[in-house]
């Protein structure tokens, strides 16, 4: 498994996409949290807390996920499954490998875009320096950004399509979710919506929808693998 | 040695590959030739695995998902253009190094092996055909394996890079390693492959000597060209053999026996100008080998 990883992080670190990826989320998201912090009319925290807030964060996670989605669509569009099929051999490695460094990746974006919007706040004018509120959305970005880019690498195995896998990555969270809102179900069950709720709210519950969802299409991902012609 | 055994893959009703056996030898070079459509690449896919279908193939005893270290076990380039347009040519096999357990200093060896070396650090999207079918190449000589299946290796090369190519398996093969090339160009089959193994519609059509294949499916005939061919004709079919006048005034006869077309004329008093026994080419032979079985011939 190590040297499937290993396969797997020269694939994408020798991408000159996977980097401008990897940079625009931060710039993204210093542009929204920049906004913010420039309201000095509003507490600190809440400035913080409203840099996370709807689509901004789907947007700015957004890089990432189509790094997760790439990792398999690139896959069938310039036919390399062959090669990574031939090299790694088993689903369970080729998924495991791809999960693996995809969540690597999306776990240093969530640390990133934290990262960036305390920056944000301090040159706005005020630092935000609450350690609790600071550590909780370290979590919840990561989890969010891990959890994202998983079910962008499901999709894309299961669909072998990036066109149609970032399309409903971008649809699902953006208009889906936003016409959800005007039904009467749980907002806990909106996967997006809910999940980034962690990195405000401290409810360790709201990802599970995200998680589940997740879950499914990467089991799905594992089935392709097995059934189809490589 | 590589053994193929019950070979089968079927898409719905339609049977691609049917029952599939044979077994190539290591030491020489072993062509895989077919019509178009005939199976040959879905024969290959099955034999790694990469396609779901019946059957088993060993290398040297053992499947692909069985072997321990698959890379240094057999070479395999089945899509020279399957290679990410962005990425460099020494990132795509540092990449398959990695995945493979393979030193990295493999990687630049197999590039100046294919004589890419020099453009190692160039995207792969900007490489022409040649130069995708060497990287190809590179890709399947990096675990230095024991044995190679090459699916069309020569397409896209220039008359220097097909000679090198046909250097570089004969050379391979007679370091005793089993090297297993499907093409479509016949001319160079003819002198790189030892021996073939020939399917049509799915289904083995020959597995033998590339000499046997040829002598198996050809006549002989001698090209006559007699001052009167009329005659000779005539006297020729009195004596039991079949003579076919072509326009230029030549005979075609089905038989090697020279003497007796000669006797036959100098008795007549026939002059003759020319008297060759023709060789039929491994394209004559496959063509009358495949006859039957090739899904796509036009006319000219």
């Amino acid at each position: 498994m190590l040297d499937a990883v290993r396969y797997e992080f020269v694939r994408l670190r020798s991408l000159r996409s996977t980097w401008v990826l990897f940079a625009t989320g931060p710039v993204i998201q210093f542009l929204f949290s920049f906004i913010w912090a420039t309201h000095h009319d509003m507490p600190v925290q809440t400035r913080f807390d409203n840099a996370f807030l709807g689509l901004f964060l789907v947007l700015a996670v957004l890089p990432t996920v189509a790094v997760g989605v790439s990792s398999f669509g690139h896959e069938y569009r310039f036919r390399t499954i062959v090669t990574t099929t031939l090299t790694l051999r088993t689903p369970a490695r080729i998924l495991g490998a791809k999960a693996i460094t995809v969540a690597l990746f999306a776990a240093v974006t969530g640390i990133a875009l934290v990262a960036v919007t305390l920056l944000a706040e301090a040159v706005g004018g005020e630092p935000f320096t609450d350690g609790a509120a600071i550590g909780q959305a370290f979590a919840g970005a990561i989890v969010f950004a891990v959890l994202s880019s998983l079910l962008g690498l499901g999709v894309a195995a299961v669909s072998r399509n990036a066109t149609v896998a970032l399309v409903a990555m971008i649809g699902f969270p953006t208009i889906i979710e936003t016409l959800l809102l005007f039904t009467k179900l749980d907002p806990a069950l909106f996967p997006f919506a809910s999940a980034a709720r962690l990195i405000t709210s401290g409810r360790w519950t709201s990802p599970l929808a995200l998680l589940v969802l997740a879950a499914v299409f990467l089991a799905g991902s594992w089935v392709t693998l097995r059934r189809r012609d490589a | 040695m590589i053994v193929a055994r019950g070979l089968t893959k079927r898409y719905g009703s339609v049977t691609a590959v049917d029952d599939l056996s044979f077994t190539v030898r290591p030491g020489v070079v072993t062509g895989f030739l077919g019509p178009n459509g005939a199976g040959k690449s879905t024969t290959m896919r099955l034999m790694l695995g990469l396609d779901h279908g019946a059957g088993r193939t060993e290398f040297d005893g053992r499947s692909f998902g069985e072997l321990a270290h698959p890379a240094r076990t057999v070479g395999v380039m089945l899509d020279a253009r399957a290679v990410h347009p962005g990425r460099t040519a020494r990132a795509h096999l540092r990449m398959i190094a990695a995945g493979s357990g393979l030193p990295a200093d493999r990687v630049d060896q197999a590039l100046e092996r294919v004589g890419l070396l020099d453009v190692a650090d160039r995207r792969a999207g900007g490489f022409s055909m040649g130069m995708s079918q060497r990287l190809g190449l590179a890709g399947a000589l990096l675990g230095n394996p024991q044995a190679l299946m090459l699916d069309e290796p020569a397409n896209g090369l220039d008359p220097e890079g097909v000679r090198w190519l046909r250097d570089l398996l004969k050379t391979l093969a007679a370091e005793g390693r089993t090297v297993f090339v499907s093409s479509h160009l016949l001319n160079e089959m003819a002198v790189l492959a030892d021996a073939l193994v020939v399917i049509g519609q799915g289904r083995l059509v020959a597995a033998e000597t590339t000499g046997s294949f040829v002598a198996r499916n050809s006549r002989p005939e001698v090209l006559v060209r007699p001052a009167d061919p009329g005659l000779l004709a005539e006297l020729l079919g009195r004596a039991g053999f079949q003579a076919a006048g072509q326009p230029d005034g030549t005979l075609l006869v089905a038989t090697n026996d020279t003497d007796a077309i000669a006797t036959i004329a100098m008795r007549a008093g026939i002059v003759l100008r020319e008297l060759t026994v023709r060789h039929n080419s491994l394209e004559d032979a496959f063509f009358a080998a495949t006859a039957g079985v090739a899904h796509y011939r036009g006319k000219a």
